[in-house]
Order: structure tokens, then C-alpha cells, then sequence
């Protein structure tokens, strides 16, 4: 599988012709962002992987959006988003699956995971799903929540202070991501990024 | 060995719905909605001053508010073709022998009486746009409790009904409150008493009998502090080729640590556009839960809300669509947070089959002062043919410190192993099938009251013949 990191623009309209993780690492530094990727899928056989990581800054905003669009047979898709967001930060997420009628066979997933650390946060998520074909599966899962105050509780047990046990757990937030990634160019990106 | 069964089943289900009696109503209006006919409709009834005035200026806005822009297509009603008026019994009937005997004809086809005898605790029978009959168990008087027909509330406990009529729902929050605001007419008033619990489930049965008319019932329940409820409603109607509107409003308020639980079944002919708004305003510590079974109707149009306004409230929707021969079943549910440690669930399951559409459409708001809420949604959808379809359109807005918020939602097919296990016993294709469809809906089916679990997997079992294979 090939990795591609897209960067630099705004909106990406791309139709995959291989197999291919696309990897999307929203600015640490800015205030305000917008990004959107379509994933079209015209080739049969394609199977793809979409991963959005942010670690958002305070007072940040952030618009996103991903589309994937599956028109023939065979062929799947699994959008990722990981973001963690400091006080006052704000995302609105727009997410879309659409699997047309003559594409059976098709897997198509979005998970979406938000990690709340600061205060005054605010997030917006709609995961849509259209699907027209009987002969597919398809799901979507969003998640947003706090920090675990029983983790951090423990870690602060064990003599971290507050911010420095918030630091950890939200390693471990992103490590799972991290772990899941198999090819090398791309670990190499992501620990990079969440460095 | 079950085909026979089936067939029977079949014939009796025609023989149940795909009927109507003939019209014979002691008051009907033209078609179209006018001042006059709004104020011919509140001069019938002997409105108060206050309520005329309230109609015509929910006509006015009526006539302002465009139609929604989002969802399915609502071209096709042409709200001058439908008549917004019938009334079939001049005085509302207090014993079954008062009733006419063609009204007692069609409820004896659909099973009220039966179902009364053995079921009910209170039936509030609407045949077309009004009260027809009703019977206020000894008990339900006893407690204190207030069940009647709207007009009826209106007349005899008209501080309370003005206390919380569309308080909730006001004219102006969609063109079709709006529209039910000026032409409303029939429905229920239900008033639970401080620390009252009614055991029995307080049943309405809602019928439309006429071709293009509208029927545009409103029901206002408040549940006072610390009692509990269920009320229940079930909808059937006889097939027309023209379309029919039926466009209701219900407006609940749970008081304080109070529990009601809200039952719809709905079972309209396909012909029927089905657009209703209900709303609950839940306050401290109070529950209330929604379960809505949709399965007829040429267009639902469905989203029950909680508006969760005081510490500790819950709201609660479990609901299932079941969209066949390109319906459409656009539901879902909103849940807005707007106090701390409130909490809600939604679990929707939906099935499409031979052309259907079913939506998921909902809203989960957690706002700034909403601290520590949790919310979580389950939205299923199984797919059963390659012509039908299935979306779902979730939102969900967290503003709320500490909010934990989980939706999960998923699209597929029967699964062949489950299927290929089920006709090596001996089932044939549609009969694996119905059971794996009963099967996925059961997690809500069992939170119906007993008659309408059977009838509704009945009616699965129906609709379920001659559609697969």
C-alpha cells in the first residue's frame, strides 16, 4: 500500500487507482483550518485508508470534511479521524459514506474519536451515511469525551503532575493510531507529527 | 406448512385495512383552507375567543413559512385538494351502544372492542377528525386523572389547556405546526396528578376514513410532579389512490421526577403523507421515553425530541421504520441537552425492502450549560434488496464541559450464514427471512405493549410475503 500525505492545500479531489493510505496531519500551529478530501472510487479492487490526525491548539477552528464515493464493485474505504482539542477549540466535522447502486461488495467504515482536554470546547460531527446497494457494509462511529479522571487520577498517584498525566493519556490516544499503522513511510510521518 | 397460514393471515389483513365505510359525516367543509373555513371549523366547536384568534394567526403564518428545503420531496401536496374538516358525530358518545353503527362497524373491524376488553384501560377511538367514542375507566376518575378529547379540555378545563397549549409547539417553530395550529381539530388532553401512577396504558386509535382529508389532531399530555404514565397510539387506514395529509402535533411536558412513556404504532395506507411534530420538555429528574413503530405511510416525516431543561433529565427514543414499495420513513429523534447531568439514548432500527427508503435523521445537542450529559445513539439499518435504500443523516453538537457523547451506526444485509442455517431446517427463503427481521427488530418490539407486539410482528410477517426472493 502506498502512502500519500496530502498537505498544502485546502480541498483534494482525488480518484484512487491503488491501494493507498492517505494521511492528513492537520496544522499543530494554526488558528484557523479547513480541509476537505473526496475520495472517489472508479476502479474496482482499490482499497483505501483515510487518516486524519490533529492535536488542535487553544482557540483553534477547524472545518473538515471527507467524502467517500464508491461507484463500482469491490472496493472499501476506512476513514479515520483522531483529533484532540485544548480549550477552546472548535471543529465541525462533515462526513459522508455514499455507495451507489451498482456498488455491491463494497466496505465502507468512519470512525471518528475526539479527545477533549481543555476547556469550552466545542464539537460538531455529522457522519452520513447514503447507501443504495443491499450487497455492502457500511457503519460509521463518532465518539467525543474527557480525558478519564480515574486515569488521570492514578497517574497523579503516581506522582506526575496534572498537565504532565494529561500529556501521557494523550499519547496513549494517539499510540493506538500509531500502532494500527503498518507501513513504515507513513509511522515515520506520524511520529514526526505527534512528536 | 406456514405458507397456508401466511395466506390467511394475508386476506384477513385486507380484509382489516383495505376498506373504508361510507362517508356519512353530520358536518364536512370544502376543500382548500380559508379564514372562513378556519373560523367555520372553531364556530363549530364553540371555541372561545382566544383559540379563533389563535387559528387564524397560525393561518397567517401557515402562508408565510415555505416549505422545509431539506429532506424528501413534498412537492406533490396540494394543500388546496385537501379538506380540513369532518366531523361524524355531532355529540361525542359516551357509552359504545350511543355510538352509530357504521363508526361501530369499522372499529369493530379493526379490534377495538376486543382490545378493549382485554387491554385497555381507556379508549379514545378518533374516527376521522373527531372524538367518536370514549370510555374514562372508574379508576382513571378515581385518580384524578383528566383523559378526553382536546374539544373537550378546551370546554371544561380551559386553564389548564391554555396554561400549556402550545407552549411547546408554537405556530410558528414549522409550516406544518402552523398548518395544524389553524385547522387542528380531535386528539387527546391527558393530566396525570403530583405523584400519581396510572398502571394500565391510556390508548387512542386514530382512523382516517375519507379520500383527501387532511387530519390534523393534537394531543397535550402533562405528566405533574412525580407520577408516571404510558399512553399509547395506533394508526390504520383504508387504501385510496388519492393522497391524504395527516399532520399532527403532540406537545408533552414531564414534570419533576415524573416518568411518561409515548407508544406510537403507525400503520397508514400508502397514500397518506405522514408529517408530524412531537416535542416533550423534560424537568428535574424526569423521564420520558419515545418508541415509535413506522411502517405505512407514502412519506413519514417523524423526529421526536426531548428538550432536557433541568438537572438529572432523560429522554429516551426507540424506534423502527419499515419502508416498502418506494415509501419513504424519514425519522429519527432530537435530543438537546440544555441543563447539567442530563442524559439520552436513541436506538433507531430501519428496514427497506422492494423500492423502500429509510431515513435516520437526527440531532444530539449538548449545549454550554449542559455539564457532565452523556448521550448515545444506535442507528441500524438492514437492506434487503438492491432497489431500496437507506441513509442516515446524524448531527451532533457538543458545546457541554465533560459531555460524553457515542453514536454508532451500521448498514447491511441479512447475513447468508444466518439465512443458510435457518432454510437447512426446514424454512423457506421468506420464512428465514421474516424471522431474521423479526429478529433484528426485537430489541424494540418488546418494549411494546403485548397487542401491539403481535400485531406489529404480524404485519412484518405480511409485508414480508411476496417481497423477497
Amino acid at each position: 500500500m502506498q502512502t500519500v500525505l496530502l498537505e498544502n492545500q485546502e480541498s483534494f479531489i482525488l480518484e484512487p487507482e491503488q491501494d493507498t493510505l492517505y494521511l492528513v496531519l492537520l496544522d499543530k500551529e494554526a488558528d484557523l483550518g479547513k480541509i476537505k478530501v473526496d475520495l472517489s472510487f472508479n476502479k474496482s479492487e482499490v482499497n483505501c485508508r483515510l487518516l486524519f490526525l490533529g492535536r488542535l491548539k487553544s482557540k483553534s477552528n477547524w472545518q473538515i470534511e471527507s467524502n467517500s464515493r464508491h461507484f463500482v464493485p469491490k472496493t472499501s474505504c476506512l476513514t479515520e479521524f483522531y483529533l484532540s482539542q485544548a480549550d477552546e477549540s472548535r471543529v465541525d466535522y462533515f462526513g459522508q459514506i455514499y455507495i451507489g447502486q451498482k456498488a455491491s461488495q463494497t466496505k465502507s467504515f468512519l470512525k471518528e474519536q475526539s479527545l477533549v482536554l481543555g476547556k469550552a470546547v466545542f464539537n460538531r460531527s455529522r457522519p452520513i451515511l447514503e447507501i443504495f446497494n443491499n450487497k455492502v457494509k457500511a457503519s460509521h462511529s463518532a465518539s467525543s469525551s474527557r480525558i478519564s479522571e480515574t486515569d488521570l487520577f492514578y497517574l497523579m498517584s503516581r506522582g506526575f503532575e496534572k498537565n504532565e498525566a494529561e500529556k501521557i493519556l494523550e499519547e496513549a490516544f494517539f499510540n493506538k493510531v500509531f500502532d494500527s499503522v503498518k507501513v513504515e513511510e507513513a509511522r515515520e510521518l506520524i511520529k514526526g507529527y505527534l512528536c | 406448512m406456514r405458507q397456508p397460514s401466511l395466506k390467511k393471515l394475508n386476506d384477513a389483513y385486507a380484509e382489516k385495512f383495505g376498506f373504508s365505510m361510507p362517508e356519512k359525516s353530520v358536518l364536512s367543509f370544502d376543500f382548500g383552507l380559508s379564514e372562513k373555513v378556519i373560523e367555520d371549523i372553531s364556530n363549530s366547536k364553540k371555541e372561545p375567543k382566544w383559540m379563533k384568534d389563535f387559528r387564524l394567526e397560525s393561518l397567517q403564518i401557515f402562508r408565510q413559512k415555505p416549505m422545509p428545503t431539506w429532506g424528501p420531496s413534498l412537492e406533490e401536496i396540494d394543500f388546496e385538494q385537501i379538506r380540513y374538516f369532518i366531523k361524524d358525530t355531532d355529540v361525542e358518545k359516551k357509552t359504545w351502544d350511543e355510538v352509530p353503527k357504521e363508526i361501530k362497524d369499522t372499529f369493530d373491524r379493526l379490534g377495538v372492542l376486543q382490545a378493549e376488553r382485554e387491554f385497555l384501560a381507556g379508549v379514545k377511538a378518533q374516527y376521522n377528525s373527531e372524538v367518536a367514542y370514549s370510555s374514562l375507566q372508574a379508576e382513571l376518575d378515581e385518580q384524578g386523572v383528566i383523559f378526553c378529547s382536546m374539544e373537550e379540555a378546551l370546554q371544561k378545563h380551559s386553564d389548564l389547556f391554555k396554561e400549556y397549549f402550545a407552549k411547546l409547539i408554537p405556530a410558528a417553530d414549522n409550516k406544518f405546526a402552523a398548518l395544524n395550529s389553524a385547522a387542528w381539530s380531535g386528539g387527546s388532553f391527558v393530566y396525570i396528578p403530583p405523584n400519581t401512577h396510572v398502571k394500565r396504558p391510556l390508548q387512542s386509535y386514530f382512523r382516517i376514513n375519507a379520500a383527501r382529508m387532511g387530519q390534523f389532531e393534537r394531543t397535550l399530555i402533562i405528566a405533574d410532579e412525580g407520577s408516571s404514565a404510558h399512553y399509547v397510539e395506533g394508526c390504520t387506514a383504508p387504501v385510496y389512490s388519492e393522497y391524504s395529509l395527516h399532520s399532527a402535533v403532540v406537545e408533552v411536558f414531564v414534570k419533576k421526577d415524573a416518568r411518561f412513556r409515548y407508544t406510537t404504532i403507525q400503520n397508514w395506507s400508502g397514500n397518506i403523507y405522514n408529517l408530524v411534530t412531537k416535542r416533550a420538555k423534560v424537568f428535574q429528574n424526569g423521564v420520558m421515553e419515545w418508541v415509535d413503530g413506522n411502517l405505512g405511510a407514502k412519506m413519514t416525516m417523524k423526529y421526536p425530541s426531548c428538550y432536557l431543561v433541568e438537572e438529572g433529565a432523560y429522554g429516551e427514543m426507540l424506534s423502527i421504520a419499515y419502508a416498502k414499495n418506494h415509501q419513504i420513513q424519514d425519522t429519527g429523534a432530537k435530543m438537546l441537552h440544555l441543563a447539567k447531568n442530563t442524559s439520552s439514548k436513541i436506538i433507531a432500527k430501519s428496514v427497506s425492502i422492494a423500492g423502500g427508503q429509510s431515513n435516520y435523521r437526527g440531532l444530539v445537542f449538548i449545549s454550554k450549560a449542559a455539564k457532565n450529559s452523556k448521550s448515545k445513539v444506535e442507528c441500524d439499518a438492514l437492506i434487503l434488496d438492491d432497489q431500496s435504500a437507506t441513509c442516515t443523516y446524524p448531527d451532533m453538537k457538543i458545546s457541554g464541559e465533560n459531555a460524553v457523547v457515542e453514536h454508532e451506526a451500521s448498514v447491511s444485509e441479512i447475513e447468508e450464514e444466518k439465512l443458510y442455517y435457518l432454510m437447512s431446517r426446514g424454512l423457506d427463503k421468506t420464512e428465514a427471512m421474516t424471522l431474521l427481521v423479526a429478529g433484528f427488530i426485537e430489541p424494540i418490539v418488546k418494549e411494546l405493549p403485548l397487542e401491539y407486539a403481535v400485531e406489529l410482528n404480524r404485519l412484518i410477517e405480511l409485508e414480508m410475503e411476496g417481497s423477497v426472493g
